[in-house]
């Protein structure tokens, strides 16, 4: 494929890349960004070809996350060696941000924090089929999975992300009590 | 939220998502000039670590095949001759005690390599066995060793055995 056909391309998919990106990267723009440009030069350098198996926005997916899955590698080992682990690791569960609380809503931020709580696969396959509108065999093909395995990860994931907002629900209705008594019946 | 919520609810949530991200969505054409700009940097980098790495095995290779060629000059090819040299250093003190320590050292003979050490330090062994007398060797010379170690020839004249005959001391 020509070098600016494929950048044409990547253009037009170049929306719907970033979100994927950020998904791929616990929604950290940064990061994201940083991924995206490893990738289109992975694209236009040739590093990654389409062969035309697939459609070009699953094959660009399943580039983007195999990058990613390279790069959370590498930082790890860097993380390691920096003795950041620990860190790291205690800051994976629940991705916050400084500036989250400015500008989301409420169940935005519950909603993120439940997601970040899910199994990356999980995370994964809900991702792409409601925020892409993949199907499953789609999604299966872009995380290099069975259908069947794809289907299981979407149903287990919708279950327990209902269940972790529910919790949430229950626990801020909780101490929103504690905090206000007087509301209590 | 609701305890009944279902895909739909879903969607909107990730829908949601989706205008939370775009808001931090970079500009296409920028973000690619930026990744070109960045890899040419890493280029650069990967290009002077590859130059460096080049250089240093070079130079390697260069002290390798120095101290290849030179050695062989060091130590002499013959073994013989080497071990001569050492021989000559190493019993010196057994000829001249007299001789300071110091002088008596070769540097060369240090630099050998093992098997050209242990050629000449069995060279000097040799040589020291051949060469060793006994502490009380002294005691047994005497003036008649001559005439005890040497046979009277057939018609040697009278007088010349007659010199070194006991009746002269008396």
């Amino acid at each position: 494929m020509e070098p600016e056909s494929l950048k044409e391309l990547l253009e037009q998919h170049h929306k719907s890349s970033f979100g994927w990106a950020m998904a791929c990267c616990q929604r950290n723009p940064a990061e994201a960004e940083d991924l995206l440009q490893v990738v289109y030069l992975k694209v236009l350098e040739g590093k990654a070809r389409f062969e035309g198996t697939a459609t070009f926005r699953t094959w660009l997916f399943a580039v983007i996350r195999k990058t990613a899955s390279d790069q959370r590698r590498k930082n790890l080992a860097r993380a390691v060696l920096t003795l950041k682990a620990a860190e790291d690791w205690r800051r994976s569960g629940i991705t916050e941000y400084p500036e989250e609380s400015a500008y989301r809503s409420e169940i935005l931020s519950r909603f993120r924090r439940a997601l970040a709580h899910l199994s990356r696969r999980q995370r994964e396959v809900l991702e792409l089929v409601f925020y892409h509108d993949l199907n499953i065999q789609e999604a299966a093909d872009v995380m290099g999975i069975s259908l069947g395995s794809a289907r299981t990860h979407y149903e287990r994931g919708k279950k327990r992300l209902r269940q972790l907002i529910e919790e949430s629900e229950v626990y801020e209705s909780e101490l929103g009590r504690k905090n206000n008594p007087a509301t209590v019946p | 939220m609701n305890q009944n919520w279902d895909e739909k609810t879903i969607r909107q949530l990730f829908l949601e998502l989706r205008r939370e991200d775009q808001r931090h969505e970079p500009q296409f054409g920028a973000m690619l000039t930026a990744a070109r700009d960045t890899n040419k940097g890493s280029n650069t980098l990967a290009w002077s670590i590859k130059f460096a790495t080049a250089a240093a095995l070079c130079v390697l290779v260069v002290v390798t095949i120095r101290l290849w060629t030179t050695k062989p000059l060091e130590e002499s090819p013959k073994l013989a001759p080497s071990s001569l040299a050492a021989v000559e250093t190493k019993t010196e003190p057994v000829t001249n005690p007299t001789q300071s320590p110091k002088k008596q050292r070769h540097p060369t003979i240090r630099r050998q390599s093992r098997p050209s050490q242990f050629s000449s330090s069995l060279a000097i062994d040799i040589k020291s066995l051949s060469s060793w007398q006994s502490p009380t060797a002294a005691l047994l010379q005497t003036p008649q060793d001559e005439i005890l170690n040497k046979l009277p020839r057939l018609g040697e004249s009278l007088r010349t055995i007659k010199q070194f005959s006991p009746d002269q001391f008396n």
